[in-house]
């Protein structure tokens, strides 16, 4: 890779904002995304996380602002130059049991978005066994003439990802990709995850509600609350010393699977009432314990604090 | 069939002197269906005392919902008990006939849902579906006004909701709204299955920790039904892993996430992501829980189970206790101490 090219990052989102109605979803967002850099995108129901995934994919059509992938401003690409985009940035499903058709086999599954990408039929066969491989199930007849309804919860999110990965994308964004698995084939999952990521060199977006699994898969950590990001920064900073009060609240309240943990009460106010209105101020000021005059007359925004960390709150916490 | 001599055993015990309030002991629950009889709850065991909160711990499939389902008289059209008793405070309540049930159900064994969106009538303001079930226990017009605004501030919320249908309120507050029905007429034990689940994490929290505190406040006993460890090691006292239909392991929450003596209770502890703790490789249990209509002989783990030995796949591990009041179904149980650290590792699981 030359010089050039590495300089450019792969995604840069410019005063990204979706508004549904009166709703604004996403509000805002300017992020950058480096080659063969995985970032979680932490939030709670409601925060815009899923949205800003269904932009960077242009499965939806922003309201302002613009996503330039590779130099190129994605809402401007047709034709040939767009069916190259869909090949090289995939989304990988929340729930695998409505992911795949329950009506193909595992082959036909894996086959569509290789056709779709006009890969020659000689080509196939070996992409399907190399996908399968890559998630760890093994690219026999025995898998690939399999129906969705003869595997397991754990195979088919592997069979999702082989599908995700076949057309050897730059770019995925992963949806909440085990909120739907049992824990003891979740772990599986997420070290196929890290196995990908590590040999593909991809660049990710995994969009959880879930600080621990994110930690356990990305280096850097964006949280978004209502529309906007409040804090980004590498993920172990973002854990160790949060800036943000919302990623505060959002770290102590996370329980971990052992007796000796943090019970003390979540520095935080319970939404209750009216929100506060977006336009003007912060729009956490109504759960923040530090909410001061500034906070509601003055919107913060996002300003480094560390390297490479970043936070949009007033306070130097 | 009640067994008293196991009963009274465990209430004379030192430390064990609060009250039992629940016994359920081999209870059988199996589904008719059409590829045959399901056994989703296979001879299950367990115990709660009085304000005691336990949590039963398993994944989709291992019949925790099946079995609490059957405390409270509720099931499908096609699930039956076929064997095994329920003692709640001292009576069989598997004899009792549907007009008895309906008399214990809310008064003195109340049900919290895992989505409070499908429990609450969507058609109905909050303040109609409060005074349906107040009135069952007699509480009406003055009275059942003074009680519900009592118990809306229990839970943490205003009278304002009282007027409000169901899709009005916010995930966190219809699970606040289930919890205050719950508690209305003042039951004994209360079940929550998955009371937390579809919540963000800061509203799963505020949740837990009112129900908690309630909890402690009301002396209430309390069945928490999750997939999730972590849930239960931030609020219960004791847990009951169940796999396959089956208790594996039961005990203080202390000794069983501490000094887990189940393989299956070990893999799930090390399968979790941790936050607090360095992001080394989670160790997945390798393989997914059996069939359901086709349950392996011997232990229901042993295929799964990297410490399986010829014996397991023979004969089925009764549940025995290895320390004070901490059970475990695993032939190997005694060597526990020896198989934790091997259980941490993924090659061990690999095999």
């Amino acid at each position: 890779m030359d010089a050039m090219t590495d300089t450019i990052p792969l995604i840069e989102a410019r005063g990204l904002s979706k508004y549904f109605a009166s709703t604004r979803a996403v509000d805002g967002l300017d992020f950058r995304l480096a080659r063969n850099e995985t970032v979680g995108l932490l939030g709670e129901s409601g925060s815009g996380k899923t949205t800003t995934g269904r932009l960077l994919l242009r499965l939806t059509e922003p309201t302002s602002g613009e996503i330039r992938f590779d130099g190129t401003d994605i809402a401007a690409l047709r034709g040939p130059a767009l069916r190259s985009f869909r090949a090289r940035a995939q989304l990988v499903f929340q729930n695998p049991f409505d992911a795949l058709n329950p009506r193909f086999t595992v082959r036909q599954s894996l086959a569509e978005p290789l056709r779709n990408a006009r890969v020659p039929r000689s080509e196939r066969e070996s992409k399907m066994r190399e996908s399968l491989d890559r998630v760890h199930l093994p690219g026999t007849a025995a898998t690939l003439e399999k129906y969705p309804h003869q595997l397991s919860g754990g195979q088919l999110q592997r069979v999702v990802l082989a599908r995700a990965l076949i057309l050897d994308p730059d770019f995925i964004v992963a949806d909440e990709p085990v909120s739907m698995l049992d824990v003891s084939v979740r772990a599986g999952i997420l070290n196929v995850l890290r196995e990908v990521r590590d040999a593909l060199g991809l660049t990710a977006i995994y969009i959880s509600h879930d600080v621990a699994l994110v930690r356990y898969v990305c280096a850097r950590t964006m949280v978004m609350y209502r529309g906007k990001i409040v804090e980004d920064g590498p993920t172990s900073d973002l854990i160790r010393s949060p800036r943000h009060p919302y990623t505060v609240a959002l770290i102590g309240a996370v329980p971990v699977p052992r007796v000796e943990q943090n019970r003390e009460p979540i520095p935080l106010r319970r939404a209750t009432g009216p929100r506060p209105d977006l336009a003007i101020g912060c729009r956490f000021r109504d759960r923040c314990l530090h909410a001061h005059d500034r906070c509601v007359v003055e919107e913060p925004a996002l300003r480094v604090v560390a390297r490479d960390h970043r936070t949009a709150c007033h306070l130097d916490l | 069939m009640v067994t008293p001599a196991i009963a009274s055993e465990l209430v004379s015990r030192p430390g064990y002197d609060v009250p039992m309030l629940l016994s359920v002991r081999d209870l059988r629950v199996s589904y008719r269906t059409p590829s045959g009889e399901v056994h989703a709850v296979d001879g299950v065991s367990f115990d709660v005392r009085q304000a005691e909160m336990v949590g039963l711990v398993g994944e989709s499939g291992c019949g925790k919902t099946t079995a609490a389902r059957a405390l409270t008289g509720v099931m499908a059209g096609n699930a039956r008990v076929t064997a095994g008793s329920i003692a709640f405070t001292g009576h069989d309540i598997l004899k009792y006939s549907a007009e008895e049930m309906r008399a214990l159900r809310w008064r003195e064994i109340a049900f919290v849902p895992q989505s409070a969106m499908n429990s609450l009538d969507p058609v109905y303001r909050v303040e109609q579906q409060m005074r349906e079930v107040l009135a069952r226990g007699g509480i009406r017009g003055r009275a059942a006004g003074d009680r519900m605004a009592e118990l809306l501030d229990m839970v943490g919320l205003g009278t304002d909701v009282l007027r409000l249908f169901p899709h009005q309120l916010s995930g966190g507050m219809r699970q606040r709204v289930a919890i205050a029905l719950a508690l209305a007429l003042d039951p004994l034990l209360v079940v929550a299955d998955e009371p937390v689940t579809a919540l963000d994490v800061i509203v799963q929290r505020e949740v837990l920790d009112t129900l908690r505190d309630l909890q402690k406040r009301l002396r209430l006993a309390v069945i928490m039904i999750t997939h999730d460890i972590s849930v239960v090691a931030y609020c219960c006292d004791s847990i009951v892993v169940m796999y396959a239909g089956q208790v594996v392991e039961s005990g203080p929450s202390g000794a069983v996430l501490g000094t887990p003596a189940h393989p299956y209770t070990m893999g799930l502890c090390n399968a979790f992501p941790d936050v607090e703790r360095a992001a080394d490789l989670l160790v997945p249990i390798q393989g997914s829980p059996p069939d359901l209509l086709d349950m392996p002989p011997g232990c229901r783990f042993a295929p799964r189970c990297p410490f399986a030995i010829e014996r397991c796949s023979i004969d089925a591990p009764p549940l025995v206790e290895t320390s004070d009041g901490h059970r475990a179904a695993c032939w190997r149980a005694s060597e526990a101490s020896t198989l934790r650290p091997l259980a941490t590792e993924a090659a061990t699981w690999m095999r």
